[in-house]
């Protein structure tokens, strides 16, 4: 594929004589020196430009002359240079921050209009920046929740982190912190996600069609990058809330060449339970807590170095039981600039997500069950700029996953168990991909495939099954001994027409293998949901999607408007059969039953980017189904993130200099559920019998969040600056229903009942914000 | 314990947030196909066996399940068979009285039901059972009562033989049987204990009024076939309150009866020990016996 490319460009290559100066560099917020990826470079004479990539590198040939060069980022004021270029140049460029001006400035970004030229669909960009400002659940910035408010971005339950994104399952999105897969992104069960405001730098959304040097999940990339660290001066920002507290500071190790940050976060909600009148309640602890880090050095032009880390746990434990659970990430990237055309990434990463759990160690019957998966993960990513019609991005990636499903060991004098341990397994899963993004007039075209190969090694046990899914035999593999091998060829195909300046069309096809997924058989999940890897007995799942979308701006870049329409195949998708036994079981590939899946939808959104009211609109009408044997009598039944309708209106608005309130309101089609149709007894107890799977809805959600951010008078030569952000969850306290039991009525003989669970009501919480 | 430990964390998070808040709705429901549902038990010579036969009714109905009268019911060990009789105080139960009736271990008994009227469009149903080994022993058992919870829990002790089990523990106070609901049964399989001597693991956990000092407490134990093992769990699963953490998606609960009729014929063997309750102590140590 890549000698195709290179060869399909060779004309572009040949022609490249007319081309004979190249500018590079890269570009930084000039307050902190933090890269800017996704920074528009546009040539005014010539009408066509480039994006830094995700490093802030930028590389642009042009034929010598003289040009007005304009670098945009959205928040930022664009920067116009006049240059008379003559021979190769390295321009590295610092751009000021919207905020940082304190005044007024219009946007008139080529940003906006960057996403009408780019082929790359469904992909959303968020700065924390403009997350802070999103009512948040207990006054805790969330990027999860944020990111929720998005057309085709689902929560899975109320409060949750989990998300399903064009109809997928939570375990369907790749995760990542700078590049290491967070497992579980949850805190608290999941209504708190992992990412901690302050360490934060941005996210990125794609909704299925990832860029070639990503894959291994069917529904979407999530990209999280954490601040690199200011190299110029020292600073620190923090907050205390209602649940928790949290302190950031980064500054220069050497001045413009080498930064640190790091930052962390713990809560305190067991505080609250020393005020409940059950002694019991009182003794019970329940925190978590993040700590970020990182670590950049310049060595040179060429050379930048960084290292990151991140480590969370939360901990819920009182004097008989204790249970633990958390993900630890360590990133280390080396940046080459090869030349002004040849850039590449290289980044060894490990990321680990364990639980435990147990009774107290001085109890005869102690125990203690633990779990984990570790992966390490090495890539190389090249992005190879061949002229200012190509841009081609190729490299690979090995990961070896280390399964640990679960242990229980009896630790007590009196314990019930020695030891029960379920099999561990191992896997290597590696891939090699090539992309190419070429402007052809007013089409760009991107066309790239990804080869994915996945190996299943040794030591293993693996059982067979028979029809009926009962185990009749097993194979032991010997230690490094690949027994199972998967590949999948990934192509990744997108067009888009640019119809005029404000708008274009586009389209895409991009096809994702899924090697991994979860045990995860309820709506939210829990931290005890394993990994557990493709094998003899389970084929990877595939995602084929197709989309089409139409895509406007106008007011100058302050208004715009997209809408995408898209229809998603999954094959071998995966459920799990009635009253599956996911825990501790040797047996699960035994209780996965696999079919097909389909979803499909459109999605609107209008988005206003400046001015003193911002914000966006989002509607989505979308399906999300499932057909599999064994399941539903093998009849089509909605998936649980069958939603159709779905709206939410985010708005932020400056009422003064120093005060923005904002507003966010969702409605959504109520959850599918399975309710019963009629009853019978057994055993003295009345029984259930349900209907199709999901063929009931619960009530429509809807829900209204305010916000008041208040930044509180700062006195001249004063640094520090102080803010208030009042919030209130659930404003008109509306009852959304988590989940609906149906019971025995225990006053009344033979009567029974539905009962409805709500979680939150009201929530209003302040939360002091400090920076200095 | 897997399930204990679910239920533990979930109570604790969901008292510990103190958010959740619960209230009775109305739902309109659309009411299903009528079905047989069979109920039916084959026991050694202690007990009575004994085969119920009911319909399904509207989910609200709030009446008892309709009974299935005059119906020939029938179980049958190779050319052996046995009729069962109505009872006439309590409709639909039918009773094995015939005292040449015995259990044979290992071995396959089948269950003929014919209906004077059709049920679920048939007439004919039927079922069989095998009846498992009685492979435990009680050697001893502890009552120990937990205040937090305010639950009498009852801990066994005695050998699990090596090889698959799957155990089902009820309990008798005075002689009478009170763990017959679904969730108050206890089914274990051997998984984590197989082929060693358990000491005290809990298979019975009671309210605090079903019993008081002076009572005579029985624990009954039992070896029951996988397929009844499953049915018991999947019935708590689905009586037993469901959240969006650690619960499935609700499904119906296959049983052994053919042409689509709902419920279970089973068989097994039961083993006790009964202690007398002498008093509760402060420590949580109030009772054993042997």
């Amino acid at each position: 594929m890549l000698t195709f490319i290179v060869l399909a460009n060779s004309g572009f290559l040949y022609s490249q004589k007319a081309y004979n100066v190249t500018i590079s560099g890269y570009i930084r917020d000039d307050t902190n020196g933090e890269s800017l990826p996704g920074t528009t470079i546009f040539v005014n004479e010539l009408k066509t430009g480039s994006i830094s990539n995700g490093y802030g590198f930028y590389s642009l040939t042009l034929p010598r002359g003289s040009y007005h060069i304009v670098y945009s980022f959205v928040g930022y004021q664009s920067r116009s240079l006049a240059l008379h270029l003559q021979r190769d140049t390295l321009i590295n460029v610092e751009m000021e921050s919207v905020s940082s001006r304190l005044q007024e400035v219009e946007i008139k970004s080529e940003s906006a209009r960057e996403n009408i030229r780019m082929p790359q669909m469904s992909v959303t960009k968020m700065n924390m920046k403009n997350i802070a400002e999103i009512p948040s659940f207990m006054g805790e910035v969330d990027l999860v929740k944020a990111l929720q408010l998005l057309p085709g971005v689902k929560f899975v339950a109320e409060g949750s982190s989990g998300m399903s994104i064009r109809g997928g399952g939570p375990d369907q999105n790749l995760i990542l912190l700078d590049g290491a897969t967070v497992y579980n992104a949850g805190h608290l069960m999941g209504f708190f996600s992992v990412f901690n405001p302050d360490a934060v730098q941005s996210v990125k959304l794609y909704k299925g069609d990832m860029p070639a040097a990503y894959g291994g999940r069917l529904s979407s990339l999530i990209e999280v990058r954490m601040k690199e660290g200011n190299n110029k001066t020292f600073h620190g920002q923090g907050g205390i809330g209602l649940i928790s507290s949290r302190i950031m500071f980064e500054g220069p190790l050497v001045k413009d060449k080498a930064s640190f940050m790091v930052s962390g976060r713990r809560t305190y909600a067991d505080l609250f339970l020393k005020l409940s009148h059950n002694e019991k309640l009182r003794q019970n602890r329940l925190y978590f807590y993040d700590l970020n880090t990182k670590l950049n050095f310049s060595m040179n032009a060429n050379n930048h170095f960084y290292l990151s880390g991140y480590f969370g746990k939360d901990v819920f434990k009182n004097d008989f039981f204790g249970m633990d659970w958390g993900n630890a990430t360590g990133t280390f990237r080396c940046n080459h600039v090869f030349n002004e055309k040849l850039f590449s990434n290289v980044s060894a990463i490990v990321s680990r997500f364990n639980y435990n759990l147990g009774v107290a160690e001085d109890n005869p019957r102690a125990f203690l069950w633990q779990s984990a998966l570790t992966d390490i993960t090495l890539k190389d990513n090249f992005d190879w700029y061949i002229n200012p019609n190509n841009k081609l991005n190729f490299g690979f990636s090995v990961i070896h996953h280390d399964f640990f499903p679960g242990k229980i060991t009896g630790t007590g004098k009196e314990a019930l168990i020695d030891e029960y341990r379920l099999p561990d397994s191992y896997a290597l899963e590696s891939a090699i991909y090539v992309s190419n993004e070429q402007k052809i007039g007013k089409i760009t075209l991107k066309y790239g495939l990804r080869f994915s190969i996945f190996n299943n090694m040794g030591p293993a046990t693996i059982y067979h099954f028979n029809n009926q899914f009962n185990v009749t035999d097993s194979t032991v593999y010997d230690t490094k001994k690949i027994f199972n091998t998967y590949f999948g060829i990934e192509p990744r195909l997108g067009i888009v027409f640019r119809i005029n300046q404000s708008s274009s069309v586009k389209a895409s096809y991009s096809r994702n293998y899924q090697y991994v997924q979860q045990a995860r058989n309820s709506t939210a999940g829990n931290p005890m949901d394993i990994w557990f890897p493709a094998n003899p007995n389970i084929k990877p799942q595939v995602s084929d999607q197709v989309a089409a979308g139409y895509y406007h701006y106008f007011k100058e870049g302050i208004f715009s408007f997209s809408t995408e329409l898209y229809y998603k195949w999954i094959h071998n998708a995966i459920d799990f059969k009635d009253h599956a036994n996911l825990m501790l079981n040797k047996y699960l590939d035994g209780e996965l039953r696999t079919g097909r899946g389909y979803s499909y939808g459109l999605e609107l959104m209008l988005k206003k980017t400046s001015g003193r009211l911002t914000g966006w609109a989002s509607y989505t009408w979308s399906r999300s189904l499932r057909e599999i044997p064994g399941i539903n009598n093998g009849v089509v039944y909605p998936s649980p993130y069958d939603r159709p309708n779905d709206f939410s209106l985010t708005l932020s608005y400056r009422m003064r200099k120093a005060v923005r309130l904002s507003m966010s309101w969702v409605c959504l089609t109520g959850q599918p559920v399975t309710f019963p149709v009629s009853r019978f007894q057994y055993s003295n107890t009345i029984v259930p019998v349900y209907s199709g799977r999901n063929s009931y809805r619960m009530a429509d959600y809807h829900r209204l969040d305010l916000a008041l951010v208040w930044d509180l008078p700062v006195k001249k030569q004063k640094k520090w600056h102080n803010q208030l952000n009042f919030s209130v969850y659930n404003v008109y306290n509306r009852k959304n229903p988590w989940v609906i039991n149906f019971q025995n009525d225990p006053e009344i003989p033979n009567a029974t009942y539905a009962e409805m669970t709500y979680l939150f009501g009201i929530v209003p919480t302040v939360t002091y914000n400090f920076k200095f | 314990m897997i399930k204990l430990l679910r239920d533990i964390i979930f109570i604790l998070l969901v008292a510990t947030l103190t958010f959740s808040c619960t209230k009775r709705v109305e739902i309109p429901l659309n009411t299903g196909d009528v079905k047989l549902v069979v109920e039916g038990y084959l026991f050694g010579s202690d007990s009575v066996s004994w085969v119920r036969l009911t319909r399904t009714s509207s989910y609200f109905s709030n009446e008892p399940p309709p009974p299935v009268s005059h119906a020939q019911v029938v179980v049958s060990h190779k050319t052996q068979q046995w009729l069962f009789t109505e009872s006439t105080t309590h409709p639909g139960v039918y009773f094995l009285l015939d005292r040449s009736f015995h259990l044979i271990v290992s071995d396959t008994f089948k269950l003929r039901i014919q209906l004077q009227n059709p049920v679920g469009n048939h007439s004919r149903y039927e079922s069989q059972t095998v009846v498992p080994p009685l492979r435990i022993h009680i050697d001893s058992l502890n009552i120990e009562y937990a205040p937090d919870f305010k639950k009498w829990m009852v801990r066994y002790f005695g050998l699990d033989f090596p090889g698959k089990d799957f155990y089902l523990f009820n309990s008798r106070v005075n002689g009478k049987i009170v763990t017959d609901s679904i969730l108050q049964k206890v089914v274990r399989e051997d998984v984590f204990f197989d082929g060693r001597y358990v000491s005290g693991a809990v298979v019975q956990v009671l309210n605090e009024d079903v019993m008081k000092p002076g009572d005579n407490y029985t624990l009954m134990a039992s070896n029951i076939t996988k397929e009844y093992y499953d049915y018991l769990t999947a019935l708590q699963d689905e009586v037993g309150e469901k959240n969006p953490l650690f619960s499935g998606p609700p499904a119906n609960v296959e049983g052994n009866i053919n042409k689509g009729a709902l419920g279970f014929f089973t068989s097994f063997q039961t083993t006790s020990l009964q202690v007398e309750l002498k008093e509760i102590y402060d420590r949580p140590k109030v009772c054993s016996g042997r």
